[in-house]
């Protein structure tokens, strides 16, 4: 058996230039793949070369199955390399899985002429080099698609963050603007964000501004109560600030009891009333000094 | 000798206690032993507990503490808690932990005006 497969591999070992250079020529004329994206060719000589280069190193182990395995690290880092520039370069991932299963038309008829007076061998090591180039086109999509979910993971966190922001608008005071709905997630983020510069600046004082908070629920109700119950904890005081009308409406229909909670209507009876807490005050200067 | 862990330390009519690290519910209950007896001897006005050292809070902590604020307010004095960490704050009431009426504040310095200032004021 072992000696089939490295006939099979060694097919792929002896021709590599000659099939190499097909490889390119293919990429270049296959119809579902935009040619002329590939400008100057520099680059798609040197991809191809080096892809089928670690292809040959990591068949020569006699592994021409399991794609996942060690021997074929640098196959798949050479996918990987190939995905990212292509797609920079504008091919679609559907483009580059073609490109690479292409390699497997110009291995095969080397393939043919090694196995030419054995059919039935020749037949089942079709399928083997099938398999590997299709598998190695699919490894290469996933590496594509799992790049994406990083990405996408990324600026979620990066909305979550943008969503939530601290601000200390006065000595030992903070304050919290929300806009947009409440969910747990973001609730989370907010108490851990607002404790973390409590204790970092000091505050006594934050005022959690809901203005931007289109309406709210009995669940995003009962995260604000959390929130305040956490900073109290800490020895901070929390004014709620931005309370509309149509906001007590619903706060009071709801039947939610935010008694424990200062709520002040706007963010500007808010500030005065953490003024008033540290025992500061503002006057106008008088125009005479 | 889990008591020679805790310092009770008396500052003109407030009692200072900083809790040590990794304290256990041996030490807990014995951190509340000698608060009390200091409370005795002392006839403090205040008690400033710092946890500040404190990075899990359990069931049986918080209600310990919010139990002590309550004997301590039954011997005539008021219960300042302070420095408790964000993290332990979000667990707590994550768990739905209180600390009963203890009041908070966020450092020793504040909690130390506001004893000094009710005092004066002559509030309990």
């Amino acid at each position: 058996m072992a000696d089939k497969v490295n006939r099979t591999a060694k097919t792929l070992a002896d021709n590599e230039a000659e099939i190499v250079d097909a490889w390119i020529e293919g990429q270049r004329t296959e119809s579902r793949i935009r040619g002329n994206l590939f400008g100057d060719q520099k680059e798609l000589r040197q991809q191809s070369r080096e892809f089928v280069h670690e292809l040959v190193a990591a068949t020569q182990s006699g592994n021409l199955e399991n794609v996942n395995a060690p021997e074929f690290e640098p196959v798949r880092r050479v996918a990987a390399a190939i995905m990212d520039r292509r797609e920079q370069a504008g091919f679609s991932p559907f483009e580059n899985a073609v490109a690479i299963i292409c390699l497997k038309d110009f291995w095969s008829s080397h393939v043919q002429t090694q196995y030419r007076t054995e059919p039935e061998l020749l037949k089942r090591e079709l399928v083997v080099v099938a398999k590997l180039v299709d598998s190695s086109a699919i490894l290469a999509l996933e590496y594509a698609v799992k790049r994406r979910e990083k990405t996408i993971a990324q600026q979620t966190t990066a909305i979550l963050e943008m969503s939530t922001p601290v601000v200390q608008i006065w000595d030992g005071v903070l304050v919290v603007p929300l806009i947009g709905t409440l969910d747990t997630a973001r609730a989370q983020r907010l108490t851990e964000n607002l404790l973390q510069r409590i204790v970092a600046t000091g505050s006594p004082i934050a005022l959690i501004d809901i203005t931007g908070v289109p309406a709210i629920d009995t669940k995003s109700a009962q995260h604000l109560i959390e929130t305040v119950s956490a900073v109290r904890l800490l020895g901070g005081t929390v004014i709620l600030t931005g309370i509309r009308p149509a906001i007590a409406q619903t706060l009071v229909h709801l039947g939610i009891d935010l008694k424990s909670v200062l709520t002040r209507p706007s963010l500007a009876s808010g500030l005065r009333h953490a003024m008033d807490l540290l025992n500061m005050a503002v006057t106008a200067r008088s125009s005479g000094s | 000798m889990t008591e020679d862990r805790i310092s009770v330390v008396r500052v003109r009519d407030i009692l200072m206690v900083t809790l040590p690290t990794d304290a256990d519910d041996p030490t807990i209950t014995a951190l509340q032993e000698k608060v009390l007896r200091a409370m005795e001897q002392s006839e403090a006005k205040g008690l400033v507990l710092d946890i500040s050292t404190v990075d899990t809070l359990d069931s049986f902590f918080a209600r310990t503490l919010a139990e002590t604020a309550q004997m301590v307010a039954l011997m005539g004095g008021r219960t300042v808690i302070v420095g408790m960490r964000p993290g332990v704050a979000m667990t707590a009431t994550q768990l739905g932990l209180s600390l009963g009426d203890a009041t908070t504040e966020l450092t020793v310095d504040r909690a130390l005006n506001l004893l000094t200032n009710s005092h004066q004021r002559g509030q309990p």
